[in-house]
């Protein structure tokens, strides 16, 4: 009886582990099955971060796998904190991105510079990348390199000394955007040739960081450029492979008009799609005036003046411009006229345009022009406003941008929406539009105004109206059992 | 069925009617709502960044490692302490439907816990707009972690007849499932092995995820799988009586 009741025992005992092992098999066929074929919604409101079918078709179409790293060196003030803010959410976009597509996009890496140094400078060393590239989004694929700046992933409003009670906040988030923008521009083969006019009295391209264009040139190659010199008073012309010529200042007034070599090269560079962006000198003529005004641009002779207001409500009249109006159906000021956008020049001159040219950027009402620069004084007869200070056209299959100042693009001043503007300039005459137009969207924003009266109110709410509760709930079931009892 | 329902009517009954559970919601409620009152201060009246402070900080991850063991330690422990489970089992009931009832009462009260502090949302959703779809996700996000949790609470009380010893093993067993989360710092970004540890952990599913409005299938797909193992185990436990 014994021995049965032991070998009914160990049968059961087999069974059970069975039925366990079975159990367990099962649990994992169905953690298998779900962590392959998963299913994503967001539910929060807008659902920014809901991964569309264009977005799979982008990821399904990337040739190779992309790699994505993030240095954050953030500061706690209230902009850095918005910053910050735009990062998490860059972050949480790539994130979601490589749920969808792992093998295409990898999950990014962020690093904390401060907090995790020697990763940070491991990761620098393998990347190749500068020491100060940091808050950005870096986009790696091969060999190929692609940078976000926190101001190419939304357009961030900070307190100006005229508006010091201004709160910063975001007032485009244009994250996805960028994103699916970098993602499209990193895994092209080839990059983006750009070669930058070096003629007489311009700032040389690397160097010194104040009296140089290091940071155009930084910034355009961590966009997938190819950045060079070139010196079109001694070349004979522009390399074959060139996607855009910016010419900066083009001589500051003592540059001879082009060559005949030279510009017959242009003009082949424009018939074969290319680009040119010309950035005008302060005063006398650029060399380039026989080309523009083939493209229906011509520059104006004199300075653009306007009134602008200083700290303490007082106006001043003087050479510093803020082009506020943007041409709303050209690709590239479509997003910036949406956005509230200055772009400030100090000085700029004005440009007149006939077909096929188009005006991209003109002053407010209270600019105009001053033909002989001295001190700034609003006379009646001279011209009114708007002045127009940027001008595109399409010559033939080329694209031509004239602007009307160079200074922009010295490290002091390029920054904010005069480094956004420029930039989708060179984007949109190499041809190769990084930041797409019309993107962005406003942030819906669920913050409250935490005044003195909500805040008492809901703190005796939540630590002592609902625990009471609790408490007077035990108390009367307490009293009734014993009341029973 | 109709036993199942009225099994777990009774262990909620019972649960109401000791302090214990009263102490457990009055201790709840106080440090819950001091913590959701200074969240809302750390994150300066953003109603959405609320949602992931509060429900995503330690003191919230601490209440969900706790709370299920502390409700469900006397769950069985206690019947067989008292020697109330071998009466129940001759009334016909199965033992399955015995653990499933346990289970969902315990269930059932640490849900009401956190809907307890549906009000504070209420009083905000009067001054701001509240993101109602987050702050779903995110209850989802706790019923489903709460429902393994609860689970492994039911198996604990039923290896051990002292329910201290069954509070401090179910605590030992979801801080281990909590401290899954850590392992992936031993891996890169793009190793399979971080996105197995990303599958398996609560603290991806709900920081990362849940409380701010994504939901993944995979999240209820791991929670109720694991969920239906620990009770099916928890049943093998009681049977093991028979053999």
């Amino acid at each position: 009886m014994s021995d049965f009741i032991n070998q009914r025992r160990r049968k059961v005992r087999v069974h059970v582990t069975l039925q366990l092992l079975l159990m367990l098999w099962i649990v994992w066929v169905i953690n298998v099955w779900a962590f392959h074929d998963s299913v994503r919604v967001d539910w929060s409101q807008g659902a920014t971060m809901e991964v569309t079918a264009d977005d799979r078709q982008l990821l399904a179409a990337l040739p190779r796998a992309v790699d994505v790293l993030v240095p954050l060196d953030l500061d706690p003030s209230a902009a850095g904190r918005v910053r910050a803010r735009v990062l998490t959410q860059a972050l949480r976009w790539l994130d979601e991105l490589s749920h969808s597509a792992p093998q295409s996009l990898r999950l990014p890496i962020s690093v904390d510079v401060n907090r995790a140094g020697e990763r940070w400078e491991v990761l620098r060393a393998q990347r190749g990348l500068e020491a100060d590239a940091v808050n950005r989004i870096h986009f790696f694929c091969g060999d190929q390199r692609l940078s976000l700046d926190v101001d190419d992933l939304a357009l961030i409003r900070e307190p100006s000394p005229l508006e010091p009670e201004q709160l910063a906040r975001i007032e485009v988030d244009r994250v996805r955007e960028s994103v699916e923008a970098a993602l499209r521009q990193v895994v092209r083969e080839q990059l983006t040739e750009i070669r930058i006019s070096q003629g007489s009295g311009e700032p040389p391209l690397r160097g010194a960081r104040g009296a140089s264009l290091v940071t155009l040139c930084d910034d355009l190659e961590a966009r997938g450029a190819r950045v060079e010199g070139v010196d079109l008073g001694l070349d004979d012309g522009l390399p074959a492979d060139t996607d855009l010529l910016i010419v900066v200042g083009g001589g500051v007034g003592r540059f001879e008009p082009l060559r005949a070599s030279v510009s017959r090269s242009i003009d082949r560079h424009l018939e074969a799609g290319g680009g040119v962006l010309v950035l005008l000198p302060s005063t006398g003529i650029c060399g380039w005036e026989e080309t523009m005004a083939a493209a229906g641009i011509s520059v104006l002779p004199g300075l653009v003046a306007e009134i602008s207001p200083l700290p303490g409500g007082v106006t001043r009249a003087s050479y510093v411009v803020t082009g506020t109006r943007f041409d709303p159906f050209h690709p590239i000021t479509a997003s910036l006229a949406r956005q509230r956008t200055m772009v400030r020049f100090t000085p700029s001159r004005s440009l007149q345009v006939t077909e096929p040219a188009t005006a991209l950027l003109a002053t407010g009402p209270g600019a105009w022009l001053e033909r002989e620069p001295g001190s700034p004084r609003r006379q009646r007869q001279e011209t009114p406003a708007p002045q127009i200070v940027a001008a595109a056209a399409q010559v033939g299959a080329g694209r031509m941008v004239v602007v009307g100042n160079w200074n922009t693009v010295l490290p002091g001043s390029w920054r904010g929406d005069a480094r956004r503007f420029l930039l989708a300039c060179s984007d949109w005459a190499s041809g190769r539009n990084l930041l797409p137009a019309g993107a962005g969207r406003e942030p819906v924003s669920h913050r409250i105004e935490l005044d003195e009266r909500l805040r008492r109110s809901f703190f005796w709410t939540s630590t002592a109206i609902l625990p009471g509760c609790a408490l007077l709930g035990g108390l009367l079931v307490a009293w009734a059992r014993r009341r029973d009892s | 069925m109709s036993r199942i329902i009225s099994l777990t009517r009774r262990d909620l009954l019972s649960l109401f009617v000791s302090p214990v559970a009263w102490t457990i919601i009055f201790v709840f409620l106080l440090v819950m709502g001091l913590t959701f009152h200074l969240s809302l201060l750390g994150v300066d009246g953003d109603l959405r960044q609320l949602v992931a402070a509060t429900y995503g900080g330690l003191v919230f991850w601490f209440m969900m490692l706790v709370i299920p063991p502390l409700v469900s330690m006397r769950a069985l422990a206690e019947e067989r302490r008292l020697g109330s489970l071998e009466m129940l089992m001759t009334t016909g009931v199965s033992d399955s439907s015995v653990v499933f009832s346990k289970w969902l009462a315990t269930w059932v009260f640490f849900l009401l816990l956190w809907i307890c502090l549906l009000p504070l949302w209420g009083l905000l959703s009067t001054v701001g707009r509240v993101d109602v779809g987050v702050l779903f996700s995110a209850y989802l996000g706790v019923a489903m972690v709460g429902a393994g949790f609860c689970a492994t609470g039911i198996l604990a009380s039923a290896v051990t007849s002292h329910p201290l010893a069954s509070a401090g093993l179910a605590t030992a067993m979801n801080m281990g499932l909590f401290l899954i989360h850590w392992l992936r710092f031993l891996y890169q970004p793009g190793d399979l092995e971080l996105r197995w540890i990303d599958h398996f952990s609560a603290v991806h599913h709900l920081g990362d995820e849940l409380t701010r409005g994504i939901f993944d299938l995979r999240i209820p797909i791991w929670w109720g799988t694991f969920t239906i193992l620990m009770l099916f185990v928890t049943t093998k436990v009681l049977e093991r009586r028979r053999w």
